[in-house]
């Protein structure tokens, strides 16, 4: 038998640098990233053109809601990790008769957060069929650029957290959405909201220039609690103030918008039980 | 044999001397106090060598006591009025100040309630069968149990009795009154040897619904409750004494008329180790030491009543650990006692709301709060001669609070408060009293203090708790300030041939008083309440009282006697404070004879119109009623048989005190009979 202790060493040696270089280096190894421990994988696939593997991760199962994506992107052929990519979304309902969109916000950034790429969608209605996001990758490293469609199944949330209106002047379209508590405790908890307004059936861009007061209450006692802090506008159509639960139990969040004086949408409830 | 009908002003220090001779432990727990020290005996004082009870002598009174309830023995003294919400457990207010202003203790003990709604005031805990006497000091006077601005009332339990001469001794007895179908049972036995003594005793009561005067049945006014105390003690030396004692109460089905819920059950387990000891020669009276603990435990119940919107579980706690240190000393005119004390207390209650189709909806009302308190307290009286002595007293406390859950901080932070720090407070009391036995016969006493106060749990911590009497939910405020009082208190006293004297009053300049206002920011929790108010600090208000007790004895065989009170409290523009007691007035005559007695009496008040308007308070009008009570004894050897009979409220008259919430009405005419044998 023709047995070499070559190959061997030099697999050491490998081994052994490797480990030096890792001690040495002060970030962690790509193959860290992405930390998806706490995500769900909804949906992965490759683009039709630009030779990456585009991964869909969010929360949780998808309801609908305000919903938080992460785009994970890697190189086809290397499976490297691309950290530095245009990722935009597009969001599509398909109801045989009629598409609409859906309002959603795209990366803040071309640089990956720690490997993914976080962007949201309001899924303004559930549908186990007929919801589909598109996925644009551009694909700075390469230069490659491609699309990929995911078909995804929204379910009906427990409790609504979106809600499409119409406002008080009987034409223009919002679609409300409760953000956060979203894990509501007895205490002050940061409130966020998003304001979208239903453009045309593609477009739902956030408002941004809105004032909302916000009037917490337990329905089964007819009590509200004190100190709120009503949602100001912080950025891209997001709301954010504080509201105050006084003890567990069923509250109703009642939401009026207003626009100077002018009642913009006349009431908008969220439930929360905690 | 006299016995005085009110109380027994006891100047025990006088007794004390008297008694140098004999052995040293024979005092007991006498409060060794110069100055107003108020008793009131439930046992018979008795002169024998060592410990016993004179269980023949005096017991007309007594006896009657013993069948009482410790809160309606407390009213015995002039000065003390009860605040009631049901057939049961009054809550004691002294000087016009109700339990968060006042130290109520058990020899010495602390014990807190454990109900948000004041259900179960710390008398409802110990019962008069298990009781030798209580005592009552006003203000700052009684800062040895504590710093308080109404005063202390000190429940002395009876404990276990060496007295080797009678080593098996007790009492079975028996009583039914018919107002409220009530049973009460007691018994109590007493075993002693040479050098230890085991006591026990139990009482049991049940009263159904009472009936109101005029015949309407009070509904949600029943109760059960039975109560049991063993004490052991022992004597290693003839100079020491080892003290254990235990008490258990348990209440069940107690109706609350004046609230919206009732009670299922209330529970207080009590514990204490008490060792004395009583240097032969020397300076040193006694030095003793204790430590204690207790728990009381409280659920609410709202299933009997019918109106109930929404049904909660209201479930409240206190763990209270303590003890002190005390010496008492005389070196020449002196009489000091140094005492170092010191007590741990968790409070907490929750409330959980069953919504019909939403989910529960959970709170704490008492977020989980940790008290410590440590306090050092001085006082020395010094008697320059028989006739004059000159005391002061000084005590300082440190109090710490915290709220130690999680979600009680989270509750709190709501209202921007943040009670996850600790909260740090310094109590300071003082008090300078002067007594003078003028040598036409008058003993005039005074005394001059200043007292302060921590705030209660629900005055600081306190989350939606609902008062039935203003209908507000109160929030507490951890910064509420330290109250304080400038406060006088004076009085004389006479004894002479057939007439007795006992004059006092009192006058308190409060500063920083707590009472809580209403907050319109904020709504309220409580399903048709009025809103909510926070605990806070009102500038000044001032409180003003006196007591006039006189008693004439024509001939020995009889008595007359009356008693008129008066507290006055308000803001210094004349708002009236809340819950202030009117105008009240006992007068009896009382018929003894060898064995027994006869007692006419007659109880008065006027109306009180002085109302605090934010509390909801409403004018009361003005009562009398009539009762007749009879006593005999029979003796049997060493058996001693006691009845005692007798008709209260006469006329059926339909009343009620300003102090009783709910405007519910009091007992009717009710007929008791109490059977009593003494063994």
């Amino acid at each position: 038998m023709n047995f070499s202790f070559k190959p061997l060493m030099m697999g050491l040696l490998v081994l052994l640098t490797t480990f030096t270089a890792c001690e040495e280096d002060e970030h962690p190894h790509d193959d860290t990233l992405p930390n998806t421990e706490n995500l769900t994988l909804i949906a992965s696939g490759y683009t039709n053109e630009g030779s990456m593997l585009v991964k869909l991760w969010a929360e949780g199962a998808l309801e609908a809601k305000y919903t938080n994506f992460f785009v994970e992107v890697r190189d086809s052929a290397t499976s490297e990790l691309i950290n530095d990519a245009h990722v935009e979304l597009m969001p599509m309902m398909d109801m045989g008769m009629m598409q609409h969109a859906a309002p959603y916000e795209n990366p803040a950034s071309a640089d990956a957060v720690e490997g993914l790429f976080p962007c949201a969608v309001v899924f303004q209605m559930p549908g186990e069929m007929g919801w589909e996001l598109t996925i644009h990758v551009h694909n700075h490293h390469s230069g490659g650029e491609g699309d990929v469609t995911f078909p995804l199944s929204v379910a009906t949330p427990n409790v609504a957290r979106t809600s499409v209106v119409t406002a008080s002047n009987g034409t223009d379209m919002y679609v409300i959405s409760y953000v956060q508590p979203s894990a509501p405790q007895v205490g002050m908890n940061t409130m966020e909201m998003t304001v979208h307004k239903k453009e045309s059936m593609m477009s739902f861009p956030g408002v941004t220039d809105l004032s909302v007061v916000m009037e917490p209450s337990m329905p089964s006692m007819g009590h509200g609690s004190p100190n709120n802090v009503n949602p100001t506008h912080t950025a891209n159509g997001h709301y954010v103030g504080q509201v105050n639960f006084t003890m567990t139990g069923e509250w109703l969040i009642d939401l009026t918008l207003l626009n100077g004086a002018d009642t913009v949408v006349s009431l908008v409830s969220f439930d929360v039980t905690l | 044999m006299f016995i005085r009908i009110f109380l027994l002003l006891a100047v025990s220090a006088g007794v004390a001397r008297a008694q140098d001779s004999i052995p040293l432990f024979s005092k007991g727990n006498i409060v060794d106090r110069v100055f107003e020290v108020e008793e009131i005996l439930v046992r018979p004082k008795c002169c024998c060598v060592g410990e016993c009870t004179c269980p023949t002598t005096a017991i007309e009174n007594s006896v009657t006591n013993r069948f009482s309830s410790a809160d309606a023995l407390l009213q015995k003294n002039g000065r003390i009025t009860l605040m009631r919400r049901g057939n049961f457990a009054s809550e004691p207010v002294l000087n016009g100040m109700a339990s968060d202003r006042l130290n109520i203790t058990i020899d010495g003990m602390r014990v807190f309630g454990a109900c948000t709604d004041k259900m179960d005031p710390v008398t409802s805990y110990v019962e008069p069968n298990n009781m030798k006497s209580i005592s009552v000091q006003h203000g700052s006077a009684g800062s040895m149990f504590g710093s308080s601005l109404g005063g202390s009332v000190n429940m002395e339990t009876n404990g276990a009795t060496i007295n080797p001469k009678k080593p098996i001794s007790g009492e079975v007895g028996a009583g039914f009154q018919s107002a409220a179908l009530g049973f009460n049972g007691l018994f109590s036995i007493n075993y002693s040897r040479k050098r230890w003594a085991v006591m026990a005793n139990a009482v049991y009561r049940k009263f159904q619904n009472y009936r109101s005067g005029g015949g309407g049945v009070v509904n949600y006014s029943q109760f059960e409750k039975w109560n049991g105390a063993v004490s052991v003690k022992y004597m290693p030396t003839d100079n020491d004494i080892l003290r254990a004692d235990a008490i258990f109460d348990e209440a069940y089905n107690v109706g609350y008329p004046a609230l919206p819920m009732d009670v299922l059950w209330a529970k207080a387990r009590i514990f204490g180790l008490t060792y004395q000891h009583y240097p032969s020669n020397g300076p040193l009276n006694r030095l003793e030491t204790k430590a204690y603990g207790n728990m009381v435990t409280h659920t609410m119940d709202d299933t009997h009543r019918s109106n109930v919107i929404m049904h909660m579980d209201m479930p409240g706690s206190t763990k209270t650990f303590g003890g002190h240190l005390d010496a008492r000393f005389s070196p020449g005119k002196h009489n000091i006692t140094a005492r170092l004390d010191g007590y741990h207390s968790n409070a907490r209650a929750e409330m959980t709301m069953y919504p019909e189709n939403d989910a529960p909806m959970f709170m704490l009302t008492w977020p989980d709060v940790d008290k410590l308190s440590l306090g050092l307290f001085v006082q020395d009286d010094i008697r320059f001669n028989a006739k004059r002595s000159l005391g002061f007293s000084l005590r300082m406390d440190y109090i710490n609070t915290v709220v130690i859950d999680d979600f009680g901080v989270k509750q709190a932070s709501v209202f921007g408060q943040d009670v996850s720090v600790p909260d740090h407070r310094w109590l300071k009391n003082a008090s300078l009293s002067y007594q003078e036995n003028l040598s036409n016969g008058p003993t005039l006493h005074l005394t001059l203090g200043y007292a302060e106060r921590a705030p209660s749990v629900t005055e600081q911590y306190g989350f939606y708790i609902f008062n039935a009497y203003d209908g507000f939910d109160h929030i507490g405020n951890r910064d509420v300030l330290t109250e304080k009082a400038l406060q006088v208190d004076g009085g004389m006293r006479l004894n002479r041939g057939k007439i007795s004297l006992n004059v006092s009053g009192f006058y308190y300049h409060l500063m920083d008083y707590i009472l809580a206002a209403a907050d319109s920011t904020y709504d309220a929790m409580t399903f048709g309440a009025n809103g909510v108010k926070v605990a806070q600090n009102l500038n000044t208000a001032q409180m003003a009282g006196g007591n006039l007790q006189f008693t004439y004895t024509p001939i020995k065989a009889i008595e007359l006697s009356t008693s008129a009170t008066y507290t006055f409290g308000g803001t210094y523009d004349g708002t009236p404070l809340p819950l202030i007691p009117p105008f009240r007035n006992v007068t009896a005559v009382k018929w003894m004879f060898k064995h027994g007695f006869v007692q006419a009496e007659c109880e008065s008040t006027a109306p009180q119109q002085r109302t605090n308007p934010a509390f909801g308070e409403r004018t009361t009008p003005a009562y009398a009623t009539l009762n007749l009570r009879a006593g005999y004894t029979f003796s049997f050897g060493r058996y001693g048989l006691t009845i005692n009979t007798g008709i209260e409220n006469m006329l059926d008259t339909k009343y009620r005190t300003h102090l009783d919430w709910g405007g519910i009405p009091r007992p009717g005419i009710n007929g008791f009979t109490n059977l009593s044998l003494t063994f």
